[in-house]
């Protein structure tokens, strides 16, 4: 487990990747949504507010996500986040794309000496 | 594609139901927080802790908001929305700012494009009606040789021009003639009335691509054999004012000249001819001499140069082809015709009345203003720019609060810029609406159709100027807002200000100065020359003056006729209550034509007189009428009639027959006695006047006796001169109705009072002299407003450092010097600029000045003085002001 200060910030365009992946599981409110991420990366990665919710606003008008007013399991209203269809597609492409992109990025790297 | 749809239903959401959207947004940020806090609290901490760590770890409120705006694809017109409304409150909070800024862009903007729009429309524009203008062109002969010369550019040429021109110029689809428009009477009697009317050759409307708006226009046989068809065309104005209307014009019977001539067709409605004045008829040049506007046989003769040429170029043809070929027709014919030049050069120009050489006075003066114009608008916007750029710096610290509460600096940039807009936007609407204004002014004169109508492009290119004016120099403080940084900024106190926008500023004044000092230097001379003017002493009393001509010749009056009428008029005239006198002359002062008289006397050379003697004819009572006076001997008196030759000469004449000595009753042979033997006895001498206005009275005159021989001159005159006892303004009408009321079938009789003969010469003085004062007037306001600007906002910059000097012991003068020196440095460096333009451009205007040197050294010293004083006006308030300042209050109130 990292060190909590040594957390760092979402790098930039992969945060799209995250939120979306994250949603893959189930429908999310933005604090879960922060939460998970933090979680799953082992608290490696740190969502900001700064960056999330305009990321949730840049998602919801390409039409990648949905956002609806539900209730919390504890009786709250917040605002949840639903993959589309079209956003599980871009999921797909979007994950296949980065992995490419670091397998290439771990190719220049073991070659160098 | 139903996902596409929806994100374009959620961003139009986003930018109609904005308030929704952003509750909204409160909500899911509130949300945020408190999961932060609970999860703080369950972490451990107390529960005002935790709500405090939960707002601090999601950050500022506003950064949040601006953060999704910025993610938002909607936001760019959202935010141009946004930062209009800004702009519109923030400049509504700045009234005097603003309606600084928009009086003087709409002035700038309002003056040019309405003095332009008349310009343009009278002297820059094909006139209304032709079609392919830029196809027409005028044909001016240069002629530096022989009997006849136009000097260089060319100038009119004969009807043999014309004919040699018409049959071979291959480079042209018609080559087509007219004659500068001329007055005719029209009509007799009561009804009847002076107007324009122009000859023109057969093909004249065909050339122009003018149509008719009824009948048809002349036929080749038409103006071929002379006065065989008196039929004439007319406008359509004069169809619907004269003939009910152009339908029913053609047929008509009109009276032009004492002629009656039948009217063929109405010209389409736009077309008022090619002059800046409206011409009303067209005559074939076949009855020009019927008319009585040309001598017998002038088509014939090769030194009869009084028409001018219009031609449409074919579509392969250029101007240049043009002339080269004319000159070879013109050359060839001038073999024939030995009197002449045997080497014309052709030129050609656009037929727009400010083109070519015959372009008048008022097309230059016109162009002049439209220039000055155009500088006007040059230094309101420089002075907008000026107040834009004192403004920006104004707002540093506004703008390094708005970037320390979350504004992207992108976004402040745009705010700058949207509020420059809005202020361009107001200027230009102030400026459409006072060009309006301005024009509904310039429809007080009777312009031809097309003119003094708002030019859409004239309008455009203001606008878009003002739109730069403001992008342009709103752009400036908005790129310096973008890099402001935030803290020193907003520590930093007026101490410290950017030397390069002071420099920028001041550059502006400088500017501003030497357009002005240009200007004013060209109101002062044009001041000065009608103060010239209005001090001629033309040498005789003509305010109660007025003259009355009838051409009875036209109407068919024989000589004795003649004479029995102007009898009877006076006779008639002299009843009326109001009129004093009456006399007989021939030609009446400041007709500015004059007829020689060749004149000897034994023992006396001829004086190296500059001009003349010219002679006159002149009843008894005619010096007395017009104002002059008999310095030695006697008047004309009934006696003179017969007898010994008599004639009365002006003090130059006398001077010149006996240098020294009295030329009373000496006997000169005068006229035909030079050969024929004989003399004349000098009976009187009267006071030189000027026979034509705003020239020398020195001009040596000889007057004979009008009732001895009344058709001595068989040409021009003869004028009834009529003294009344009020002004001569007051009276002309009730003397032309007296003289018009004698008989019905009188053709137009004018009567004119000689104010108004004089007000024609001085007109183009006083017009130049008044518009030329405005504008100088408007440029000196801008500029000093200019210049008091930039040093309020240098002494509201500076207050803590005057306050820091004032505290240590600076007295108030030595504030006030701080200033104004500030002030007067670019003031004098635009002055020097434009006092040296001012010596190299007034050349220009030489020759619409009288009296005075285009370099005259008061004028310019004049000026410059002027200009100081209200610039060291200008400065002084604001030094005033700093001078004022409170040590105490200065260094306490950074702001």
């Amino acid at each position: 487990m990292a060190p909590r200060n040594d957390a760092s910030d979402v790098l930039r365009g992969t945060l799209d990747l995250l939120i979306l992946r994250t949603l893959s599981l189930e429908p999310q409110h933005g604090w879960g949504i922060s939460q998970r991420i933090q979680e799953i990366s082992a608290d490696a990665f740190r969502v900001g507010q700064g960056s999330l919710y305009p990321a949730l606003q840049r998602l919801e008008e390409r039409g990648w996500i949905d956002a609806e007013w539900r209730h919390t399991d504890e009786g709250r209203r917040a605002r949840y986040y639903t993959l589309t269809r079209a956003g599980r597609k871009a999921l797909g492409e979007e994950t296949a794309a980065w992995r490419r992109y670091v397998d290439n990025v771990e190719l220049i790297l073991g070659g160098a000496p | 594609m139903i996902g596409r749809l929806r994100a374009m239903l959620r961003q139009l959401r986003t930018l109609v139901r904005k308030d929704a959207v952003e509750r909204e947004q409160r909500a899911e940020m509130a949300f945020h927080v408190d999961m932060q806090a609970e999860q703080y609290l369950r972490a451990g901490m107390a529960p005002a802790e935790a709500r405090r760590a939960a707002h601090v770890a999601f950050g500022g409120v506003e950064r949040f908001r601006e953060a999704r705006r910025q993610a938002s694809r909607v936001r760019l017109l959202d935010d141009l929305v946004a930062d209009v409304r800004y702009g519109i409150r923030s400049l509504a909070r700045r009234r005097g700012f603003t309606a600084a800024v928009t009086l003087t862009l709409g002035l700038g903007i309002g003056g040019t494009a309405a003095i332009f729009s008349v310009v343009d429309g009278l002297f820059l524009r094909a006139p209304a009606g032709t079609r392919d203008a830029e196809r027409l062109r005028r044909v001016y002969i240069e002629r530096n040789e022989g009997v006849v010369r136009t000097g260089p550019g060319g100038g009119s040429g004969s009807y043999l021009d014309y004919t040699a021109l018409r049959d071979n110029l291959r480079g042209a689809a018609h080559v087509a003639t007219d004659v500068a428009p001329r007055l005719v009477d029209l009509g007799r009697g009561a009804e009847a009335e002076q107007i324009r009317a122009g000859i023109v050759s057969a093909n004249y409307f065909a050339t122009l691509g003018v149509r008719p708006a009824a009948g048809r226009f002349f036929s080749a046989e038409e103006d071929g054999v002379e006065g065989t068809h008196p039929v004439v065309v007319v406008s359509h104005a004069f169809a619907e004012r004269r003939l009910g209307g152009a339908a029913a014009a053609p047929g008509a019977a009109l009276l032009l000249n004492g002629r009656s001539v039948t009217v063929l067709g109405v010209t389409e409605k736009a077309f008022t001819g090619l002059q800046a004045t409206r011409t009303e008829a067209w005559a074939p040049t076949a009855l020009a001499v019927s008319l009585g506007l040309m001598f017998e046989g002038w088509r014939a003769e090769a030194e009869m140069i009084a028409i001018d040429y219009v031609v449409r170029l074919r579509e392969s043809v250029d101007g240049a082809a043009l002339e080269r070929e004319a000159t070879g027709i013109l050359t060839n014919l001038a073999e024939a015709h030995p009197g002449i030049d045997p080497t014309p050069v052709a030129h050609t120009s656009g037929i727009t009345p400010a083109a070519g050489p015959g372009r008048s006075p008022a097309a230059f003066l016109s162009l002049l203003l439209a220039a000055v114009a155009g500088l006007v608008l040059i230094i309101a916007c420089a002075n907008v720019a000026n107040l834009l750029l004192a403004r920006g710096m104004t707002r540093r610290r506004e703008t390094a609060v708005r970037l320390s509460l979350g504004a992207t600096r992108g976004r402040v940039a745009r705010q700058h810029l949207a509020e420059s807009l809005v202020l361009a936007a107001l200027g230009g609407a102030a400026g459409v609406a006072l060009a309006f204004l301005g024009l509904a002014l310039t429809r007080q004169f009777p312009l031809p159709a097309g003119a003094g109508r708002l030019d859409g492009r004239v309008l455009a290119f203001t606008a878009t100027l003002s739109l730069a004016t403001g992008l342009l120099f709103g752009l400036a403080p908005a790129l310096r807002a973008g890099r402001v940084a935030t803290v020193p900024a907003l520590k930093e106190s007026r101490l410290h200000q950017s030397v390069a926008a002071g420099r920028a500023r001041r550059g502006l004044v400088a500017l501003q100065v030497a357009l002005c000092a240009l200007l004013l230097v060209g109101a002062g001379l044009f001041i000065r020359s009608l103060g010239q003017v209005a001090a001629v002493d033309p040498g005789l009393d003509y305010a109660h003056v007025t003259r009355v001509s009838v051409d009875l010749g036209k109407a068919g009056f024989t000589p004795q006729e003649r004479e029995a009428f102007y009898e009877a008029a006076r006779a008639r005239l002299d009843a009326l209550p109001e009129v004093a006198a009456t006399a007989m002359v021939h030609f009446h002062p400041f007709a500015s034509s004059a007829y020689g008289i060749g004149w000897r006397l034994t023992g006396v050379e001829e004086p190296g007189f500059r001009e003349g003697p010219y002679r006159n004819l002149a009843s008894p009572g005619y010096f007395a009428a017009i104002g002059t006076r008999i310095t030695a001997g006697r008047d004309f008196t009934a006696a003179d009639r017969a007898g010994e030759p008599t004639a009365i000469v002006n003090e130059r004449m006398a001077r010149g027959l006996a240098p020294g000595g009295s030329a009373l009753n000496l006997c000169v042979a005068l006229g035909s006695q030079v050969n024929d033997g004989g003399c004349t006895r000098i009976v009187g001498v009267v006071e030189d006047y000027a026979h034509r206005f705003l020239e020398a009275a020195d001009v040596p005159m000889i007057f004979l006796p009008r009732e001895r021989d009344p058709t001595a001159i068989t040409w021009g005159g003869p004028a009834l001169i009529v003294r009344t006892r009020a002004p001569a303004a007051a009276a002309a009408a009730a003397v032309r109705a007296a003289v018009q009321g004698m008989r019905p079938d009188l053709p137009y009789v004018l009567a004119e009072p000689l104010t108004e003969t004089v007000r024609a010469s001085v007109l183009p003085y006083r017009l130049a002299a008044t518009l030329f004062s405005i504008f100088g007037a408007l440029a000196l306001t801008l500029a000093a407003v200019g210049l008091y600007g930039v040093l309020g906002y240098f002494v509201a910059e500076r207050t803590a450092e005057i306050g820091i000097r004032r505290s240590l012991g600076a007295p108030s003068a030595q504030v006030v010097r701080l200033v104004v020196r500030q002030g007067m440095v670019p003031v004098l460096a635009g002055l020097a600029v434009g006092l040296a333009a001012a010596w190299g451009a007034t050349r220009v205007v030489g020759s619409l000045l009288f009296g005075v040197d285009a370099r005259d050294p008061l004028t310019f010293a004049g000026a410059a003085s002027f200009l100081l004083v209200v610039a060291a006006l200008a400065a002084l308030l604001p030094a005033r002001r700093a001078a004022g300042v409170d040590p105490m209050t200065a260094l306490r109130t950074d702001d």
